[in-house]
């Protein structure tokens, strides 16, 4: 079954600036929607406006047609990963998947060389180790949407191509939102693609539209 | 079961700081008990003032962490109501036993 989140009307504001005041956004079941931008035009904010982290009052978030008023989002039907790292340190990795009603055999079959892991804390593994961890509970624990906020920052070139791969197989179960200024990865894997700009978001139908728009110059897309 | 653990697993951040300030109380109102009840509206508001302050320190410092939380179904909300009617009662109920002990064995005036 399909499901649809869509996102509009919002109207956010820091003083006198205007971050975000035409944005709208669609996603669905079965896709990856990628949201570039510039640092700065609001990318992380829209995210947290999603999934009621940031509150404010000018909004229209819609589940499946259904307006989302409150702040609460049930983990079943969003879940999202910041930017930053959010697990506790102390706890371990057969707790932290547990708590998320997921099998660590699971995980190993993507990242192998993770299975001596099982036991340790969280606070003993690096950084991009950590990230991998939380990237992976985000994306393959139960739910209808996911959003994922700067996912490959901090993270090897070898791995970032097997949650690429992890992306492409959780999207016939959900759908995901992606954003990150590793651009051609974004490229790569999204079906629909929106650019922020000066608070409005715009659907790229081709690299041609990032050069107009000013997020990349054409010796930056002669290179792709 | 798993919003308990959860919960637990929160406190437990800040369990040693919150029980280290309730026996401090509990010294204070060892030694300067014989004051009566002023030293009680003392110590009252003396942690009402700290859990305050580790409510605005958690929430600052430990602000990524709730997004743990969060994906898992626990709110802010949910996850500071539980543990500060916990903490707080514990601290009240140990205050007052406390409190009626040292009256019974002072010498009555």
């Amino acid at each position: 079954m399909k499901h649809y989140l869509e996102v509009d009307s919002i109207i956010l504001e820091f003083d006198t600036k205007r971050v975000l005041q035409d944005v709208y956004l669609k996603n669905e079941t079965g896709k990856t929607t990628g949201i570039l931008g510039r640092n700065g035009t609001g990318k992380t904010c829209l995210m947290k406006i999603i999934y009621g982290g940031l509150k404010i009052n000018n909004k229209s978030i819609r589940f499946d047609g259904k307006p989302v008023i409150s702040s609460y989002r049930n983990p079943k039907f969003l879940k999202y990963l910041p930017q930053n790292n959010f697990i506790p340190q102390n706890l371990k990795i057969k707790r932290i998947f547990r708590d998320f009603n997921l099998n660590f055999s699971g995980f190993t079959k993507y990242f192998p060389e993770f299975s001596k892991y099982f036991d340790f804390k969280l606070k003993n593994l690096s950084g991009g180790e950590k990230r991998i961890i939380e990237i992976y509970i985000i994306l393959a624990s139960e739910t209808k949407f996911c959003m994922l906020d700067e996912p490959f920052s901090h993270i090897m070139p070898l791995h970032v191509s097997t949650i690429k791969n992890i992306i492409n197989d959780e999207k016939k179960n959900k759908g995901i939102i992606i954003t990150d200024q590793l651009y051609e990865h974004i490229i790569d894997i999204c079906d629909e693609i929106y650019l922020l700009s000066f608070g409005k978001t715009y659907l790229i139908k081709d690299k041609n539209d990032l050069i107009k728009l000013g997020y990349l110059n054409k010796s930056l897309l002669r290179a792709m | 079961m798993k919003t308990i653990r959860l919960i637990i697993t929160f406190y437990k951040s800040f369990a040693v700081f919150s029980y280290f300030i309730t026996f401090i109380c509990f010294l204070l109102i060892y030694e300067f008990g014989m004051n009566g009840n002023f030293i009680l509206q003392v110590l009252f508001w003396f942690k009402i003032l700290t859990l305050a302050i580790t409510i605005y320190s958690i929430n600052v410092y430990k602000r990524n962490e709730f997004y743990y939380y969060k994906n898992l179904g626990l709110s802010k909300r949910m996850l500071w109501l539980p543990i500060l009617i916990f903490d707080f009662l514990l601290f009240l109920t140990a205050l007052i036993t406390l409190a009626s002990n040292l009256h019974e064995t002072l010498p009555r005036s």
